[in-house]
């Protein structure tokens, strides 16, 4: 186990170097805006300009440009400066995570609450009419924008602006100073987040049980005379939930990086996924490469978290 | 003078801040200007010709004193879509920065909220001596001022403002590290200047010595200028960049690069300071415990200010501040439907005043087809700009521009007014729902027998990709193709539009529909010169703000020498000429005089600044 | 005579499917004794698996029918209620399956998976069911059990697997022990010791089997009676030696012929039976083998045969329209290794005195 760690670690570096490269790569061809320019501000004269590429170090060629920053972020976990807001990219990535991370665990909680049991439970009352009316708002939820849905959230139990006013609304997490309040501030943004991904989860999970309650052990285990409910959870369930562990993995990690972009946009909740947007729109070559970095890093975190795990899930994984 | 875009510190819906520097159309400011100059008849703007402009406006109006029994004290909260441009007071360039740098800086001179004639002493003792037929200006400062707390902790500075302060403020705007985007501009006449910029070629991380600034004593600083241009220089020393800057404190984050980071240590004389600064996230201001009230013309009424950015939706935020309480808008204003809803469920609560701003499509008239004139002419006579104006919400968005001029600047009254500049020469202009026979006259005069393009028609348009200038990119497609263009149109972020195509005078396509100018002062010159002045295409062609691309000698002459005119009267008559002249070049379709629409809740006091057309937060107070 | 331990009247189940009602099991009848085996035997499709889950209640769902009778130890399965009959399953009466592995959970131990059969039905405490997962693996014949008990299904070869299964079936000590194709997954010679292992543990404890197969090599060995069992019903039933002796249906001669035998010549073809198994949706017409029997005769094509005894041979039942003498000489005939199809004119000879006998035997033509 240990080597197959350090086989993996040693991949994950691998793998961050490459993405730092393809994102260096994306930068310079696609066309964006110039932040030698946008940093310049208004109405300087182009030796203004060329002295401000030069203090960004964007004169030098672009290979040497990628080892120097390859070399700061390995060694000296120096991330750079924003071009935007001027400050060491990686503070401003910390100071964004908080947000992201709270966003992300509550969501994960409630998705998984509510996706695993409404799979489970459709599985197990297949073709019912719980099974089929829960499919179809699965279906309806996984269809809904979720920028569309966070402002109808918004517009229905936001308590400044919404009909029932019961949930704080947008920007409240910004001025939350209690843990209690933080938690509150979250309750829609959790929602909107779990709604559509506890809605995939569920039908995952439904297709899930209903493979693994086809299975032989199943009926051994009701032939053992095991209560149904102890074959649900004991043998069923364990099964199944198998190939969502991969997934969660996946999911986790991905929102870490800043895929909860337009539930962040319009709770207004400060995280990396706005932070990325933003340094997108102003080319701020330095965040989007800080943020991508860390994002990968995540993903490759979890997904090795994941295979841990599914090796202490399924016993048949540790011996190949 | 500053074009729409904001460079850094931009985020989406830049279109949204309309930043702005207004007047209020039927203020006559005249009554206290105590240098004597009136502005530009702006009196007259409520007769007559500007009643549409000036009915809209008179429904919701601006306060702009200080109500009578506003009490001290509360927290007021400014909801933001984006961040400010630059925290450093030496770099900031954005209108809403200085919504911030007002209330926590004391430049030389200020902007009380109802007098935008001129500036009027803040940190100086009193208006300046200005000696040597305009080329030397002598001010003499206030004494006893301090300095607050630094942001971010540590040790501040605890010696009292000197004159030599102001002096190094300024020169640091020289260096890479603190863009200033003002001081080759206004203070371009400055002895010394260039030995400066090359000297702090050599040493960027050093600001320069500008030997035409002096400190002959702690409480006296003196500019000398190459040439008389000192109504220029003193309107720009209201600008943030010559607030105190001490060098003993300073010069340590200067030295850092690629920036300095003084801005995040900064050190503030004004009533409030900044106590915290989270970048993209928010700004809070406190009452600055260093500040001796009543030094200045400033109120300060509310205890503390808090920023909070990252509002993307304009309808909710907007909601938001209507419904709620202790709110305003700092870099969004209402528009569209949020417009709507303020103008009709909650019309105390709005405010519209003229933002000092224009917005144009750029034609290209260094490249076919715009480089002939007769074209140009079509395309302005077929545009409807009451579509164009609809995209932004219609009358409640600005007035119909019919030049370049907007209400309350000086010279608006001299280029014509509402109506435009009068005369046959320039019917293109007079049909604000657009004449397609007309266009089409002009297009035959061009050559075209049919009246439409025929040919190579394809022409290019790079716009912006969020509405609603993306929607005005469309109507504006839409009107060119009913003279025979075929429109390749490109939408991309705003910074992609300005730094790699418009801007960019080797790139640049035939049409640029969503730029425009706001002014820095109420000038003429702050209006005008550098958007449509040739010699801004050489002097930066990768960041020329010269869309049209227009290079007429004549104009080039009569903007080069107005500059130097000292008395009002001929300086507003003579920019309001040189405006008709531009229009007359159809060089740009000029559809908007925008209003900037603020709002702000309930037990909100709100006083507008007219000098920008935001909310001063010195001035501003909750019940 | 003592009472049967399990006695099967007249059972009959029935699925409703999206293509039709499923006549799984039509109406079987069997009886197992105390410490007897029964071998049921038949191709996939005969309903022999679905009789005996029927048994532990297996087949409940809301499109299944049940019908008839289910006697375990005088209780009728059939009435009793989902939680009376789990106290039975796994204790009273246990199950193993075909592939055993596939019928453990991969990701849970051996001895956990064991400790839970005996945990399911017994308040004992954990270290007690340990014990007895331990004392179960030898008994089985597992070596070192005390290690193997904390194993995991996949590190067990195939027959050690079955004997798992089969541990776990006995963890309650069973009255008796239904065996559904216990060795068709192992090799022939893991066969041996499976079935090997069976007989030894019924003469230790004293239970019954059922063991259901397709082979009729594995059923000659351990079993003392024999059910054939065809479309979902029992088409020839006796004891072991006179379903081997005599047998009295042509589908189980052709179950017979199809075994390889290692005393035959080497290139002698295996004589399948032609044909398929039917569908149980819509079953043929009369006798249902009648499409795949050579000596079908008009009238079996119309009429459906009782399961009757053979005269001659008390405990043998046939459900043939043939007469008991017409048979015993095809038979013989086959034995001599003459070939089905030239053994017709056996059967259309006798039609005449056929029709006295085949009016009074009316089969109802309708399904129920």
């Amino acid at each position: 186990m240990g080597r197959y760690i350090i086989r993996r670690v040693l991949w994950c570096f691998a793998m961050l170097l490459i993405v730092s490269a393809a994102v260096f790569f994306i930068f310079y061809v696609l066309p964006s805006a110039d932040p030698a320019v946008l940093r310049a501000g208004r109405n300087a004269g182009p030796q203004q300009i060329a002295a401000i590429r030069h203090s960004l170090g964007l004169d030098k060629p672009i290979w040497q440009q990628y080892l120097i920053y390859v070399r700061q972020v390995f060694l000296h976990f120096d991330f750079g400066y924003s071009y935007q807001y001027n400050v060491p990219v990686r503070q401003l990535i910390f100071s964004r995570l908080p947000a992201t991370i709270w966003l992300t665990v509550g969501a994960v909680i409630i998705w998984l609450a509510i996706g695993l049991s409404v799979g489970i439970l459709s599985a197990v009352k297949r073709r019912s009419i719980l099974d089929r009316t829960s499919m179809t708002t699965s279906l309806a939820f996984i269809s809904a924008p979720v920028f569309w849905l966070g402002l109808v959230a918004l517009y229905l139990f936001a308590n400044d602006i919404g009909q029932f006013p019961i949930l704080p609304g947008q920007g409240s997490y910004a001025s939350a100073s209690t843990v209690f309040q933080k938690a509150a501030s979250m309750s829609l943004p959790w929602c909107v987040l779990a709604a559509a991904t506890s809605a995939v989860y569920a039908r995952y999970m439904r297709a899930s049980m209903i493979d693994t309650l086809s299975e032989d052990y199943i009926r051994t285990a009701r032939a053992k005379g095991v209560p149904e409910r102890t074959v649900i959870r004991r043998h069923a369930v364990r099964s199944a939930i198998t190939p969502i562990v991969t997934l969660l993995g996946l999911d986790i990690g991905i929102l870490l990086a800043g895929n909860a972009i337009l539930t962040e946009t319009v709770f207004n909740i400060p995280g990396v996924g706005r932070l990325l947007y933003n340094a997108i729109n102003v080319s701020d070559l330095t965040t989007i490469q800080g943020i991508t970095l860390f994002g990968a890093f995540f993903i490759v975190f979890f997904n090795l978290i994941v295979d841990i795990a599914y090796a202490y899930l399924d016993p048949r994984v540790r011996y190949s | 003078m500053r074009s729409r875009s904001r460079l850094l510190g931009v985020s989406v819906p830049v279109l949204l801040a309309v930043v702005s520097i207004g007047l209020a159309a039927c203020g006559s400011s005249s009554k206290s200007s105590s240098s004597g100059s009136s502005s530009g008849g702006s009196s007259s703007s409520s007769s007559g010709s500007s009643s549409a402009v000036a009915a809209a406006l008179a429904k919701y109006p601006a306060v702009v004193t200080a109500p009578a029994g506003a009490a001290k004290g509360g927290t007021l909260t400014a909801l933001s879509n984006g961040d400010v441009d630059y925290i450093d007071p030496g770099a900031a360039y954005y209108q809403p920065t200085y919504m911030v740098d007002l209330a926590v800086d004391s430049p030389l001179m200020g902007w009380p909220p109802n007098d935008t004639a001129a500036p009027k002493p803040l940190l100086a003792a009193a208006m300046p001596v200005v000696t040597d037929s305009g080329k030397t200006i002598t001010f003499k400062i206030k004494p006893n001022i301090h300095y607050s707390p630094p942001l971010g902790g540590g040790q501040g500075w605890s010696k009292p403002v000197v004159s030599q302060d102001i002096k190094y403020a300024i020169e640091r705007g020289l260096m890479p590290g603190v863009p200033n985007g003002y001081l080759g501009l206004y203070f371009a006449d400055l002895e010394g200047l260039s030995q400066a910029q090359a000297a702090v070629k050599k040493t960027p991380t050093k600001a320069p010595d500008i030997s035409g600034i002096t400190t002959p004593d702690s409480s006296t600083i003196v500019f000398k200028l190459s040439k008389p241009s000192s109504i220029g220089v003193i309107d720009a020393l209201s600008l943030p960049l010559s607030s105190p800057v001490p060098e003993g404190y300073a010069a340590k984050y200067d030295t850092k690069t690629p920036s300095s980071t003084y801005g995040e240590h900064q050190i503030d004389v004004g009533p409030y300071y900044i106590t915290n600064y989270s970048p993209g996230k928010q700004i809070v201001l406190q009452r600055n415990p260093n500040y001796t009230a009543g030094s200045d013309f400033r109120p300060a009424f509310v205890d503390k200010v808090i920023v909070q950015e990252g509002f993307s939706d304009t309808n909710s935020a907007v909601s938001k501040i209507l419904t709620g309480s202790d709110m305003i808008n700092f870099d969004f204003s209402a528009t569209g439907q949020s417009l709507k809803v303020a103008a009709t469920q909650y019309p105390k609560q709005l405010t519209l005043t003229p933002a000092g701003g224009n917005r144009y499509i750029a034609l290209n008239t260094q490249k076919p087809p715009f480089n002939n004139i007769n074209v140009r002419k079509a395309v302005i006579a077929v545009s409807n700009r009451e579509a164009l104006r609809d995209t932004r919400g219609g009358p409640l968005a600005g007035g119909l521009a019919t030049h370049f001029t907007p209400p309350g600047i000086p010279g608006y009254q001299q280029a014509g007014g509402a109506a435009g500049p009068a005369g046959a020469q320039y019917d293109f202009i007079h049909h604000p729902t657009g004449d397609l026979a007309l266009a089409e006259s002009y297009m035959k005069k061009a050559g075209y027998s049919s009246g439409k393009c025929s040919g190579n028609c394809t022409i290019t348009m790079v716009s912006s990709n969020v509405p609603p200038a993306s929607d005005t990119a469309q109507v504006a497609k839409a009107q060119l193709s009913s003279l025979g263009f075929t429109v390749q149109l490109h939408p991309v972020e705003q910074a992609v539009m300005y730094t790699k195509f418009c801007s960019v005078v080797a790139n640049e396509p035939n049409v640029c529909p969503n730029v425009g100018w706001i002014k820095d002062f109420n000038d003429g010159q702050a209006m005008i010169d550098i958007p449509f002045n040739g010699g801004s295409i050489t002097a930066s062609p990768t960041n020329n703000s010269n869309w049209p691309q227009l290079n007429d000698p004549t104009i080039n002459n009569a903007l080069n020498q107005a500059k130097y005119i000292t008395d009002p009267t001929q300086r507003a008559a003579e920019y309001g000429k040189i405006d008709d002249m531009i229009t007359a070049t159809a060089a740009a379709i000029p559809w908007i005089w925008d209003y900037e629409a603020n709002v702000s809740s309930k037990n909100v006091l709100p006083v507008i600044n007219e000098f920008n057309g935001l909310t001063d937060l010195s001035y501003t107070s909750v019940k | 005579m003592s009472t049967p331990l399990l006695q099967v009247e007249d059972l009959r189940v029935r699925f409703s499917t999206d293509d039709g009602i499923v006549h799984a099991v039509d109406g079987i009848s069997y009886t197992v004794d105390t410490g007897q085996t029964l071998g049921i035997v038949g191709e996939s499709g005969s309903g022999k698996t679905v009789s005996s889950l029927t048994t532990l209640g297996l087949t409940r769902a809301k499109n299944t029918t049940i019908e008839g009778r289910i006697l375990f130890e005088g209780r009728d399965l059939v009435t009793l209620s989902d939680d009376e009959l789990r106290k039975i399953r796994g204790n009273e009466i246990a199950m193993i399956f075909q592939d055993p592995l596939s019928s453990l959970h991969p990701f849970y131990k051996v001895g956990a998976q064991l400790s839970e059969a005996v945990l399911t039905h017994r308040s004992v405490g954990k270290s007690a069911a340990r014990a007895r997962s331990v004392e179960l693996l030898e008994l089985v014949g597992i070596p070192d059990p005390q290690k193997r008990v904390d194993q995991f299904p996949h590190e067990f070869s195939g027959g050690m697997r079955q004997r798992v299964m089969i541990a776990m079936a006995l963890a309650n000590e069973p009255k008796l022990l239904i065996a559904d194709e216990p060795t068709t997954a192992l090799d022939v010679t893991v066969q041996a010791q499976i079935l090997g292992l069976l007989e030894d543990l019924q003469r230790r404890l004293g239970m019954a089997i059922i063991v259901i197969t397709h082979d009729l090599g594995v059923v000659a060995e351990i079993t003392d009676h024999i059910a054939v069992m065809y479309a979902g019903r029992i088409v020839e039933r006796a004891p072991t030696e006179a379903i081997f002796g005599s047998p009295q249906h042509p589908y189980t001669w052709g179950l017979l012929r199809s075994i390889p035998r290692l005393d035959t010549p080497r290139d002698e073809e295996l004589v399948p039976i032609s044909g398929r198994p039917p569908s149980l949706i819509q079953r043929p017409s009369g006798c249902h083998f009648h499409p795949r029997c050579p000596y079908v005769r008009e009238a079996h094509k119309r009429i459906d045969p009782r399961l009757e005894p053979v005269t001659g041979d008390p405990g043998h039942f046939a459900a043939c329209l043939l007469e008991t003498d017409v048979r015993s000489r095809i038979w013989r005939a086959l034995q001599a290794g003459e070939d089905p199809a030239s053994l017709r004119h056996l059967v259309v000879e006798d039609q005449q005195p056929m029709r006295a006998h085949a009016t009074h035997r009316l089969a109802s033509q309708e399904e129920l």
